[in-house]
């Protein structure tokens, strides 16, 4: 269930990021500009987990660095909890925990020290502190460079989630942690909700992504290319149809490249097929009544069969 | 408000107070040995004023070692000059490029901190345990007067110890330059040592003949210069002028760039 409001909480129009400079001299181009985000636009809304996909250099760090005001863009518009990233970054800063994908702490504190030190600057919400230390089995006493990455990086998470924030931005967040610490987190996150917490969360974690998400944006070669509802997405999208025939599938191989619903086959031996297929099914199911089969199941496609058929 | 300068400052006492105990743990030791050594100095001293010596020990080789003031003023501020050369250039440059480096800088934006301010806190921390110097070095040499019975104007020593701590001050602004324009430890302390070093080495240059002593105005390290406060009996404001002017224009400098910057990845 959706607990969503129309009031958006983060809202991106047409941001564009260039990296480099790049000069044209006598004929020559001196310098290089890499393109980080074009004209990106998306919005999430209160109350919402929004997921964040891209592989590496998508421009997923660019995008989730300039909603942080770390760089200059240089055109388009940036509202967090309704103000300007920019002119309002320290009145946002207050109200926003964030999580980095590559996760930095001060070697030579321990985690109390940061809770201790970062409660200065965001005051902790110390209930929900001691539900986080309760669920999270990391020692806050030992010091960051004596903690194993995973552990390193329940710190992080707690530091992120301790004032109870509005929005919470996490890159990555259940990278390093085992099953049980990442489950955890999704009931964190769930509940925070609940409570009307918004969620922006990039992840390579395609099952995590399926699991929590409400919303999906996909990011490709630094243009948003898909932003959509987790559910509306596995409806439209591909179904995985296994196909066991009575006799060999050699001569109905062919037949089935012909129909406009089939994206792939695969033939896994002799009497059985497997098929994506994307669309109306009834073209399909038409062919499969011309012919005897044996057992026939159809599935949703996971997230990460949707993802790679945009990375294809 | 201070948040940042007093976890720093906290967490960094041990790097803080060991070099300057360890420069004023010279003073004792110098003290010790000084009843033993003093005849033996005088042809020591005819030996430092060869143009050689000159170049290598700059000022300080214009003392007359052959006094406890001189003795001591040679050694006590050979060693701080070169305590301001390595501190200077290593630990400014490093305060922030070290935290882009360990991906520190990226989780601690993230909370409402304002740029600028949270690095002049950190600077704040070098600035004070620079304070120990003068400090520790003073106690020191007060503990050392007594003992050896001898005489010493501790008020011109205070002066030339406030002389380093803005030669401190200054350098030490330039490096923070450094580190918050290249934003890679190596790179910035390559940038500090080459500015600061190369400052080190006109002076040292300009001190040979007559004809390069020009260089000298180009150096920091040729104002507040313990000798000359020890001639002149009396604090060079207009010395101190422009050091504190150089340190305060270094400092905006990089407050200002750093509040600017792109925190990239």
């Amino acid at each position: 269930m959706v607990n969503t409001t129309n009031q958006n909480v983060l809202q991106v129009s047409n941001l564009t990021k260039i990296y480099g400079f790049e000069y044209k001299f006598a004929g020559k181009t001196l310098g290089q500009h890499v393109v980080g985000a074009s004209n990106v636009s998306f919005d999430v809304k209160k109350g919402e987990i929004f997921g964040f996909l891209g592989p590496n250099g998508a421009g997923k760090s660019t995008t989730m660095r300039s909603i942080l005001d770390y760089l200059k863009i240089q055109s388009g518009t940036i509202s967090v909890l309704g103000l300007d990233h920019h002119q309002n970054a320290l009145s946002i800063r207050k109200r926003i925990g964030y999580l980095p994908g590559e996760l930095g702490l001060y070697d030579n504190f321990s985690g109390e020290e940061l809770l201790k030190y970062t409660d200065s600057l965001r005051p902790v919400n110390k209930e929900f502190l001691q539900v986080l230390k309760s669920l999270f089995r990391v020692n806050l006493k030992q010091k960051i460079k004596s903690l194993s990455t995973g552990n390193r990086h329940q710190v992080g998470l707690i530091l992120a989630l301790a004032s109870k924030p509005e929005f919470l931005i996490l890159d990555e967040p259940t990278s390093g942690l085992d099953p049980l610490m990442a489950s955890n987190f999704h009931k964190i996150l769930r509940n925070l909700k609940k409570e009307g917490t918004t969620t922006f969360l990039c992840s390579h974690d395609l099952a995590e992504v399926q699991e929590v998400c409400d919303r999906v944006a996909i990011i490709k070669d630094g243009k948003i290319i898909l932003v959509e509802s987790v559910n509306d997405l596995r409806n439209k999208s591909i179904q995985n149809v296994q196909i066991n025939f009575s006799n060999s599938v050699a001569l109905k191989e062919n037949e089935l490249k012909k129909l406009e619903s089939v994206i792939s086959i695969e033939k896994s031996n002799d009497d059985t097929i497997n098929l994506k297929i994307k669309g109306d099914p009834n073209e399909l199911l038409n062919w499969l009544s011309k012919h005897k089969i044996q057992r026939l199941s159809i599935e949703d496609a996971s997230l990460e069969d949707i993802f790679l058929q945009y990375y294809k | 408000m201070i948040n940042t300068y007093l976890k720093f400052l906290k967490k960094n006492w041990l790097w803080g107070v060991i070099p300057p105990l360890l420069v004023a743990i010279m003073i004792p030791t110098l003290g010790s040995i000084w009843l033993e050594i003093q005849n033996e100095l005088a042809g020591l001293s005819e030996l430092l004023n060869s143009p050689a010596y000159q170049a290598i020990l700059g000022s300080m080789a214009g003392m007359d070692i052959t006094t406890w003031t001189g003795f001591y003023y040679m050694e006590i501020f050979t060693w701080l000059e070169m305590v301001v050369l390595f501190v200077t250039i290593l630990v400014p440059a490093k305060l922030i490029s070290n935290e882009v480096d360990k991906k520190t800088l990226d989780f601690i934006l993230s909370y409402p901190i304002v740029r600028w301010q949270y690095v002049l806190e950190k600077f704040s921390v070098f600035l004070t345990y620079n304070l120990l110097y003068p400090a520790f070095v003073l106690i020191l040499t007060y503990q050392s007067v007594v003992s050896l019975n001898v005489e010493m104007n501790l008020v011109l020593l205070s002066y030339s110890l406030i002389g380093i701590w803005f030669l401190l001050f200054a350098l030490g602004a330039l490096s923070l330059l450094c580190g918050v324009i290249f934003f890679e430890p190596n790179r910035a302390i390559a940038a500090s040592g080459l500015l600061i070093l190369g400052q080190y080495i006109l002076v040292r240059v300009g001190g040979i003949t007559e004809s390069l002593s020009f260089l000298k105005s180009f150096s920091l390290f040729n104002y507040l210069n313990a000798n000359t406060i020890l001639n002149v009996q009396k604090m060079p404001l207009d010395e101190l002028l422009i050091v504190f002017t150089f340190g305060i224009l270094a400092l905006i400098s990089a407050l200002v760039i750093f509040q600017r910057r792109e925190i990239s990845s």
